[in-house]
């Protein structure tokens, strides 16, 4: 009987084992599609990674994959520095610094423009109108005749025709 | 703003003598023959439709008799360059200051070319003085969710490029309202408060730094412009068609520009693209409000820079052609068949502004653009209507014998030969269509670095007569074109506004038959008909149903990327920006090589969407460029069926635009990213060979 509770409580724990395994071998996979190739720095997000999990009350019992993805995504924001701008941006900007970090790391200043949130897809949206233009057909209105320049132009047309009607008449 | 000085508006009274004599005296000696035995209506119609046509051909006419004077003279964009040095000194302050954004609205291209172009633009524009106070937009409307994902790739590739030099800006409208005019008024809404101007480009718009930062410079300069226009090279094809599209731009296109831009000053057009604009006064004008009734006349305003342009200048703004401005380019269309793609487009635009064109307290040179956008459509059927005019009169003719007798009248009547006004006639409608072409041709040779770039005297008069040929044979086919395309619009058909062909794609046999088993078969018709019942008019006709007769070998044969080559090689058609390219347009061929050698974007197993959804970094810089957006309860029950249908059915079950809709939705993409990566944990799925992130 005791070694039946014994042996179920080592099958047990031997599966607990293989789902923590299973667990970090799944982290360890997903942070090494998001581009982090160094073995060391990925051993230590993957321990950050299950600690946040732990932390956060998830268990090994089934992954929840939603949960692993946000943990690593807070775990790759807070290694990038990017914290401070996750008001403005979505959690999983530490996926994509981890995607670029490579190119990042090799541009000429060094510069970190994506961790900015001012630097990233768009600048902020500030919305002011565009105002639709009026293109009502244009009539003539009688008022306008008493206008003397109306009448100069007029008199402008008359007097070119009158020049070509000389010129090229005879 | 300043009040349009007093010279110009005298050069335009010059100007529209000109034409108005001409035109006069042309249809005088018409007159003159056709009333001999007194009008018909038919001479009647004729004469109109001349008049009409006459007018509209010296137009071009003494505009490029303008421009090839001001060429001799050594005086092309005079206007804008001469500052005071008061004015200049008082804008040096602004000049550090003023903040421009470049802005190239994009649907469904190809986004390694658009990667390649903007990749030039800006490599020309870091080495110019301005890179500082420029900032790049690209502004997707692609409902292509593959084309979107990778222009979302494309741009992270340009953003790292460029870090620490150019901002550069991402942005996509799911629904692409207004289509180009409405992302161009989203961007204005959204994030025009931050810059003085925008430099709008097309997808294949290519512009040089210097370029760039002289109109800026110009624009500093002078606060009382509102937009600057610089004609557009058409550059980079190979086909024959192009080819020969390019070297005229090339050679005549200088001196039209300059007789344009002396001829309108501040009061010149706006063509879309390659143009600066000066974005309050854009903003507070330049609003295009939805045309009543139904398309194709009403709805959204499809060509809309003339509108916009017309606008501008109502609200006092000058607008201007950079005619001396060097380093803007565009790709023409690679085929007589896609030139006639575009020109249905340009023709549908064009014929809706006959709604802009009385609309209230606009100025008169912004109706006369507005007027000759149409005009532009209109004179192919104006022509074909005085062909079938022509052909009824001389088919009356032929059937009425003269009668030397009149009754009462003792003398005989003694038919009259009016052979030499016709001849006269015929001489001078010739020279007017060909003198602008000896303009350009003869402009040349006042530059000798021009006239060798453009493979010197000999080859370039040689390619001047082939194409001249070409045009002879294009212009009636083009002409049908457009004749349908106008009676179409004209009942009720509209079009849908598609991405241009932007490579050099050949035109097949087949395609060619059926885009012009109809003009041959008008041309044998015309030409039996013609031939048996007027034989006199038969000659007359010959040189305007060639063309159609021989569309189809023609349109297959002037497609032909070889023929186009092997003509360069022999150095016919040459262009300056073929035998000695700008470094900007050498940086962009090399790159379009590169792509055409195999260098493709990201090269991952699957298609871009699965890519979004399984690969790490996609999903993110996706997500991270998607504008959070609430959505309704039975939207999200909508969305969230499509998510179950993925995975049980697979992509494949999904339609483009459901993909887009997945695409647009942060939620659902989240979502389906954890689902992948749960698929990949419990089965032995494996998203190719190594990590997916590999190569992005």
């Amino acid at each position: 009987m005791q070694a039946d509770h014994q042996s179920q409580e080592a099958e047990t724990g031997r599966d607990e084992v293989l789902r923590q395994a299973r667990l970090l071998a799944g982290i360890d996979r997903y942070l090494l599609a998001a581009g982090v190739a160094e073995v060391a720095e990925r051993h230590r997000l993957v321990s950050e990674v299950s600690l946040r999990l732990k932390d956060g009350g998830t268990t090994a019992a089934g992954i929840d994959w939603r949960a692993v993805i946000d943990a690593c995504d807070a775990v790759l924001a807070g290694h990038h520095g990017i914290s401070e701008a996750a008001e403005m941006l979505p959690a999983c900007h530490g996926r994509v610094v981890q995607g670029l970090a490579p190119d990042l790391a090799s541009s000429a200043e060094g510069r970190g423009p994506l961790a900015e949130p001012c630097d990233w897809g768009t600048p902020p949206s500030m919305r002011r109108a565009m105002p639709a233009q009026d293109l009502s057909i244009w009539r003539p209105k009688l008022p306008r005749l008493a206008v003397p320049q109306s009448w100069r132009q007029a008199q402008t047309l008359v007097v070119a025709l009158c020049c070509l009607a000389v010129a090229l008449l005879p | 703003m300043t009040a349009t000085p007093r010279r110009p508006r005298l050069r335009r009274i010059v100007f529209a003598l000109l034409v108005a004599a001409s035109t006069t005296a042309a249809l005088l000696v018409l007159g003159t023959i056709l009333a001999a035995e007194g009008f018909s209506v038919l001479e009647l119609g004729i004469l109109g439709l001349f008049g009409l046509l006459f007018a509209w051909i010296t137009t071009a006419f003494w505009t490029a008799a303008l421009g090839f004077a001001l060429h001799l003279m050594g005086r092309r964009g005079q206007a804008l360059r001469d500052v005071s040095d008061d004015r200049r000194a008082l804008t040096q302050a602004r000049q550090a200051e003023s903040r421009t954004a470049l802005v190239m609205p994009i649907y469904n291209e190809n986004p390694q070319r658009v990667l390649a172009g903007l990749q030039a633009i800006l490599e020309s524009l870091a080495e110019s003085d301005r890179r500082a106070s420029c900032d790049l937009f690209i502004l997707s409307d692609s409902t292509d969710p593959e084309i979107w994902l990778a222009e979302e790739l494309a741009w992270s590739r340009l953003n790292r490029q460029f870090a620490g030099t150019f901002s550069v800006y991402y942005r996509h409208r799911p629904k692409n309202h207004a289509r180009k005019s409405g992302n161009i008024a989203d961007f204005c809404q959204s994030w025009g408060y931050l810059y003085d101007y925008m430099v709008v480009l097309d997808a294949d718009s290519i512009m040089s730094g210097h370029c760039l930062a002289t109109l800026i410079q110009r624009m500093d300069l002078n606060p009382q412009v509102g937009l600057i226009q610089v004609p557009p090279t058409p550059v980079l094809r190979e086909s024959l068609f192009a080819r020969s599209q390019q070297f005229a731009a090339s050679v005549y296109g200088p001196v039209y520009a300059t007789g344009l831009s002396y001829w309108f000053e501040g009061g010149a057009n706006y063509w879309g693209h390659n143009a600066i604009i000066r974005l309050a006064p854009f903003m507070a004008h330049c609003g295009l409000p939805r045309l009543g009734g139904r398309e194709p006349f009403g709805g959204e305003i499809l060509s809309h820079d003339f509108v916009e342009a017309a606008l501008l200048g109502r609200a006092g703004w000058e607008v201007w052609l950079a005619d001396d401005l060097a380093g803007s380019f565009e790709e023409p269309p690679p085929t007589l068949i896609d030139h006639a793609k575009r020109d249905r487009r340009w023709c549908q635009g064009n014929l809706q502004h006959l709604r802009v064109l009385f609309a209230e307290g606009l100025r008169p040179l912004g109706r006369l653009h507005l007027a000759m956008g149409v005009m532009s459509y209109l004179s192919s059927v104006f022509w074909l209507l005085l062909l079938v005019l022509s052909a009824l009169e001389a088919l009356r003719r032929s059937r009425t014998e003269h009668s030397y007798f009149i009754e009462g009248n003792l003398f005989p009547n003694w038919p009259v030969s009016y052979a030499f006004e016709a001849a006269t006639l015929l001489t001078i409608t010739l020279s007017i269509l060909t003198l602008p072409k000896l303009f350009g041709y003869v402009a040349l040779f006042l530059d000798e670095g021009r006239l060798a770039a453009h493979g010197g005297g000999l080859k370039a008069g040689l390619s001047l007569l082939l194409e001249s040929l070409f045009s002879v044979l294009l212009a009636p086919i083009l002409m049908l074109f457009q004749a349908r395309f106008v009676l179409s619009i004209l009942a009720g058909r509209s079009v849908r506004w598609a991405s241009q062909q932007r490579d050099d794609g050949e035109t097949s046999w087949p395609e060619a038959t059926a885009a012009h088993l109809g003009h041959t078969l008008l041309a044998l018709t015309a030409g039996w008909l013609s031939f048996t019942y007027m034989p006199d008019f038969f000659p007359w006709l010959t040189p305007v149903l060639a063309g159609p007769l021989l569309a189809i070998p023609l349109s297959r044969l002037t497609s032909r990327g070889d023929l186009g080559r092997q003509l360069r090689a022999w150095g016919l058609f040459v262009t300056p920006c073929e035998s000695d390219p700008p470094r900007v347009l050498r940086d962009l061929q090399r790159r379009i090589e590169k792509i055409a050698s195999g260098d493709r974007e990201g090269g991952a197993e699957g298609s871009l969407f699965e890519r979004s959804i399984a690969d790490p970094f996609a999903n993110a810089l996706h997500l991270t460029l998607l504008s959070r957006e609430p959505r309704a309860k039975s939207e999200r029950l909508r969305l969230d069926a499509l998510v179950a249908r993925l995975q049980e059915r697979g992509i494949t079950s999904l339609s483009d635009a459901e993909r887009c809709d997945l695409l647009s939705d942060a939620q659902s993409m989240t979502s389906l990213h954890a689902l992948a990566w749960r698929a990949m944990d419990e089965g032995p799925v494996r998203l190719g060979e190594g990590p997916v992130t590999a190569r992005r």
